[in-house]
């Protein structure tokens, strides 16, 4: 078995293993992330792909425990961190590592500033809650870095509220506040969603220029796969709460193991195809407290087979660093029987 | 015949400018009734700080009790005099500073006692909130002045300080239901969780970030509270155990004249005028405050 090249020399920057987020609903106890493993190495970009409550935004803020109740992360589960067990650190080694180690970037620029302190008092009040210095100095780093995250007349733009900047100023100024403190991880949740096309265009240029100029890791969050293609190394595609396909982005691309993967491709739009109607899964997510007990993708599976009703399907690893959680690795002569999945009659 | 088409040549591009955002103190002064509102209150506030250094007569002083009690207004009384023959406009000036000082002070110590006990509240686990809002129900449950009435009733004499902090220990109720509300909404923003994620702390959160926004309501309440903490401490002196005499007060002054509203009503009439003009204009104020505040504020999604 060959292991991914990436991981040869060095242990991973983050991992993330068997990690369970329960909720204690009104309605009964669910798992929305419900043991997800996910390596991310040094100078990496992983992309975590997946539909609306798939549970890869909550996976985010497990990484930083960020969630609140009731929502707990389960015993059992671990993320390690440059070789820190996160989840074992006390509430001020974590603030030590929140900002300064790892930091996030969010999707909605409009509504993760502060409407009542300036761009520049944001990007300063990071330095200032990590490091001792001046008042006066962390203003001036907080404007060098306006700077380098492509905001003209700096000096000026420090000044003002986050009401008297445009969205893509904005999720600048959310940039320059994650990268101030020059993290080794940044976790960008959907991060150029809340923008329009061209202005997303940039900003992914720009972050992934940061990225790279830096160091950094990336853990990217999205639903577009053509962010993916553009930005990722590897990506992590997950359904219903767990990891579903794990796989360098050309070969997924490629050739897709799980039908999750390959529902998601034909969906997307491609250039230089005749234009036909584009495919869609049927049926919708389930939701937490319905998935099935076998494997989750089952009722909407164009494979689906008695053997995916009774047996869960454990990750198995494909080599070549590839993992898919889906039966079909092992018994691949089943692709040929593609049929209606169960939900289509339903949907 | 052919159809022709209008040239744009005519058309002006009018550039429609945007109004600036203006100060915070720009656009409260921008509404009439506030500017009036706020004239007045410094207005009256310079007159009880300068007016006892200038006036002929003491609020003390008795003038000759066979000439010049309950002299009625004229030049050398502007508002008369009482039954012991004192200046009543000596004594108003000298009970408004009692007033609006006792109102102030108290006003301060309830809106920081509120907004302490409301931002602990409103960031704690769902326990301790519970337990420190049912603590501000079971003082709001209580009647105020009869809290004030037994806790001014103890000694015999109660001094202006321990009225200032009687005063202002009861009145932070509202105040801490106020931020504790308005935390538990901020709490749920993106930019909280954003703050939490780059590693503020608790305490750097509360001070940094909610502090700003919810001192916009406070300020409002607090003007509102000022006009209610005066008529609270007429009140009480009123009844005898708010500011003793021969120390005047605005309320002590409307109690020594009410036993002769009919043959002296200026007596009651001087201090109670000052009392109503003030208390209008703390509530104008207030109003404008909360216009002035509301505007600065991004539309909510």
């Amino acid at each position: 078995m060959t292991a991914p090249p990436t991981s040869a020399a060095t242990a991973p920057l983050l991992a993330l293993r068997d990690v369970r987020v329960r909720i204690r609903t009104a309605r009964g106890t669910i798992t929305p992330v419900d043991g997800v493993s996910l390596d991310v190495h040094r100078g990496e970009v992983l992309a975590l792909v997946g539909e609306s409550g798939c549970g890869k935004s909550l996976t985010a803020l497990t990484i930083l425990r960020l969630l609140e109740p009731p929502a707990r992360i389960e015993a059992g589960s671990s993320i390690r961190f440059e070789g820190t067990e996160l989840l074992a650190l006390d509430e001020r080694a974590l603030r030590a590592v929140r900002g300064r180690r790892i930091a996030m970037v969010f999707q909605e620029p409009m509504t993760a500033l502060n409407p009542v302190h300036t761009a520049g008092a944001q990007v300063a009040e990071v330095v200032r809650a990590h490091e001792r210095v001046s008042r006066r100095e962390a203003m001036d780093r907080a404007v060098a870095m306006l700077a380098t995250v492509g905001i003209p007349d700096p000096a000026v733009r420090a000044t003002q509220y986050p009401h008297e900047l445009s969205g893509g100023m904005r999720q600048r100024v959310m940039l320059a506040i994650a990268l101030v403190l020059d993290p080794a991880l940044l976790v960008a949740d959907e991060p150029t969603t809340a923008l329009d096309v061209t202005i997303q265009a940039q900003l992914l240029d720009l972050l992934r220029e940061a990225q790279r100029a830096r160091g950094a890791s990336m853990l990217l969050i999205t639903h577009d796969l053509g962010v993916v293609a553009e930005m990722a190394q590897r990506v992590a595609v997950m359904y219903a709460g767990q990891v579903v396909e794990e796989a360098p982005v050309g070969a997924l691309f490629a050739a897709p193991l799980h039908p999750y993967t390959e529902g998601l491709l034909a969906a997307m739009p491609r250039a230089g195809t005749v234009r036909r109607e584009l495919a869609t899964i049927p049926g919708t997510v389930p939701p937490p407290e319905a998935w099935p007990t076998a494997c989750r993708f089952a009722d909407r599976c164009p494979y689906a087979w008695q053997r995916c009703r009774t047996e869960a399907p454990p990750l198995h690893d494909a080599g070549d660093g590839r993992r898919a959680r889906c039966h079909l690795v092992e018994e691949p002569a089943r692709r040929a029987d593609r049929h209606a999945p169960a939900a289509a009659g339903t949907a | 015949m052919t159809t022709s088409v209008t040239p744009l040549g005519d058309v002006r591009v009018v550039a429609l400018e945007a109004p600036r955002p203006r100060s915070g103190p720009a656009r409260l002064l921008a509404a009439p009734g506030t500017r009036l509102a706020l004239g007045a209150l410094l207005t009256i506030a310079m007159c009880v700080l300068v007016l006892p250094l200038v006036l002929p007569h003491a609020p003390h002083e008795q003038l000759d009790l066979a000439t010049r009690a309950l002299a009625s207004p004229r030049a050398a009384h502007p508002f008369g005099t009482d039954a012991v023959a004192r200046d009543v406009l000596a004594r108003v000036v000298a009970g408004g500073r009692v007033s609006l000082a006792v109102a102030a002070a108290s006003v301060l110590l309830a809106s920081a006692l509120g907004t302490a006990w409301g931002l602990a509240a409103g960031l704690a686990g769902a326990r301790i909130d519970a337990l420190l809002m049912r603590l501000v129900d079971a003082g709001l449950a209580v009647p105020r002045v009869l809290l004030l009435l037994v806790v001014l009733s103890l000694p015999r004499e109660p001094s202006l300080v321990l009225l200032v902090l009687a005063l202002g220990a009861t009145g932070w109720f509202g105040v801490a239901r106020l931020v504790r509300t308005e935390v538990r909404r901020l709490r749920d923003a993106d930019w909280v969780l954003a703050a939490r994620a780059l590693g503020t702390s608790r305490r750097r959160l509360a001070w940094r970030q909610l502090l700003p926004h919810v001192l916009a309501p406070v300020l409002v309440t607090a003007a509102l509270g000022m006009g209610n903490v005066i008529v609270l401490e007429a009140g009480l002196s009123w009844l005898g155990v708010g500011v003793q005499p021969p120390r005047a007060s605005w309320g002590n002054i409307i109690r020594d004249g009410t036993d002769l509203l009919q043959a002296a009503p200026w007596i009651s009439l001087a201090p109670g005028a000052c009392l109503v003009l003030v208390v209008l204009c703390c509530t104008v104020l207030a109003d404008g405050l909360r216009d002035a505040l509301a505007a600065r504020e991004l539309p909510r999604p």
